[in-house]
């Protein structure tokens, strides 16, 4: 009891403070990378940083934040795997470039520290973010989920009153292709979609 | 500037290209806009290292192509409320760059470095950018503002009158509702000096300053 008590005083002490617009840049890189389908370890490597890079600047009990010449190259990364990968689902309709103006707030923000909070699922995103972002940060998909189970979930958690039909295409690109997270399992005569066991290497 | 370019047309045959390995070229572009937009309000290096809340040669470092010292991201934030201005103008988007930037140095007659800055587009022709040089803390550029020193000292005492420094503020806070005040742009330079000024001593007030939890020095009247 006692060691659990000092084991989350512990853990709260290792809050961090960072300014606004290094956590807009960090979020903003989540929310692409998790749009494509990309892990941190395969960004990271993309941009010739060691795999854990990524995951370390999201880590909200890590200080690290992205300095300009990283968010460049997160950019030409971006737009490279946009390149190779005509097929992808864009995140906007005709989006298929980025600058690192896409990694800045339009407006000013506060020069007032905060408190380092890395949405593991975007609010406010669409049906392939929540999904995948679903599948990258919870536990939800260890377990198989039929679709409308999996509709029920994304409502609940961005509070929403999507359709089957919305989660048709996002489904469909996490089952398929070399970044494929989930796999096709029958339970009865219903298709249900579980995280493939072992992750394909990056 | 007009004299700055004198100076290099004088000595360009003493330039030579430079490669620079202090810093990323991202960097080194982003350190020439706000060079640029400095140049353009008037202010000075220490002017600017003032406003961002830095130590005095914070700036001169940063222009140093050859010195380690960059604007983190934090700055542009920064930047942004001091020239009022959008991420593009001091953010390079080098995904549609379609040049490189050179920098030559030359010693100047007292051996001082002075680094000339060039644009060279891929269609060959060359804009120069400017000129680097360390600057003196009480280099006065050309300026829009009308406002005399005094003016500014007046204000700075007046405020120190009132409660305006019972809560810490930093200097772009206190340019900010002093230009508001005074209803026109004032050189950071007079402010600069009047809360320098404010030591405590000859009967003057006393204002401290120290470095806030956000890394900015900011001004605090104890009573």
């Amino acid at each position: 009891m006692i060691h659990t008590f000092l084991y989350q005083l512990g853990k709260m002490a290792k809050s961090v403070f960072i300014f606004p617009i290094q956590l807009f840049s960090i979020n903003a890189v989540r929310r692409i990378r998790i749009h494509f389908n990309l892990s941190a370890s395969q960004l990271s490597k993309g941009i010739g940083k060691s795999p854990n890079y990524i995951g370390t600047m999201e880590n909200e009990q890590n200080e690290g934040s992205y300095s300009d010449e990283v968010l460049s190259d997160i950019i030409l990364y971006i737009n490279k795997y946009i390149s190779e990968n005509p097929s992808l689902e864009l995140e906007f309709k005709g989006k298929n470039h980025y600058t690192i103006y896409d990694l800045y707030p339009s407006e000013v923000l506060s020069n007032k520290k905060v408190a380092k909070k890395v949405d593991a699922i975007p609010p406010g995103s669409g049906p392939t973010i929540t999904l995948n972002a679903i599948i990258e940060a919870t536990d939800f998909f260890k377990n198989s989920h039929t679709l409308k189970e999996i509709v029920e979930e994304c409502n609940r958690v961005q509070n929403k009153n999507w359709v089957s039909q919305d989660f048709t295409q996002p489904l469909e690109n996490a089952v398929k292709g070399k970044n494929k997270r989930l796999k096709v399992m029958l339970r009865g005569d219903l298709n249900t979609y579980i995280l493939i066991g072992k992750q394909k290497k990056d | 500037m007009v004299k700055e370019m004198a100076n290099f047309m004088q000595a360009n045959h003493k330039y030579e290209i430079i490669n620079i390995t202090a810093m990323p070229q991202i960097e080194v572009e982003k350190m020439l806009n706000v060079f640029l937009l400095r140049k353009k309000r008037g202010y000075n290096q220490f002017e600017l290292s003032f406003l961002m809340g830095q130590r005095d040669f914070y700036v001169r470092d940063a222009e140093d192509p050859t010195h380690t010292l960059i604007y983190s991201v934090p700055f542009n934030n920064i930047f942004r409320e001091i020239f009022n201005c959008d991420v593009q103008a001091i953010v390079p988007d080098i995904t549609s760059a379609n040049y490189a930037i050179r920098i030559s140095m030359a010693r100047d007659h007292s051996e001082n470095a002075v680094y000339k800055a060039e644009k060279i587009f891929n269609d060959g022709h060359i804009e120069l950018l400017g000129m680097l040089t360390a600057e003196p803390k009480d280099l006065l550029l050309e300026s829009s503002s009308i406002i005399s020193e005094q003016s500014v000292k007046d204000w700075v005492l007046h405020q120190i009158s009132t409660k305006y420094f019972s809560e810490p503020k930093n200097a772009l806070q206190i340019l900010k509702d002093c230009e508001k005040e005074l209803r026109s742009t004032i050189r950071p330079l007079f402010l600069a000096n009047a809360l320098k000024a404010c030591n405590g001593t000859k009967g003057t007030p006393k204002l401290a300053n120290k470095k806030d939890e956000n890394g900015r020095f900011v001004y605090l009247k104890y009573d």
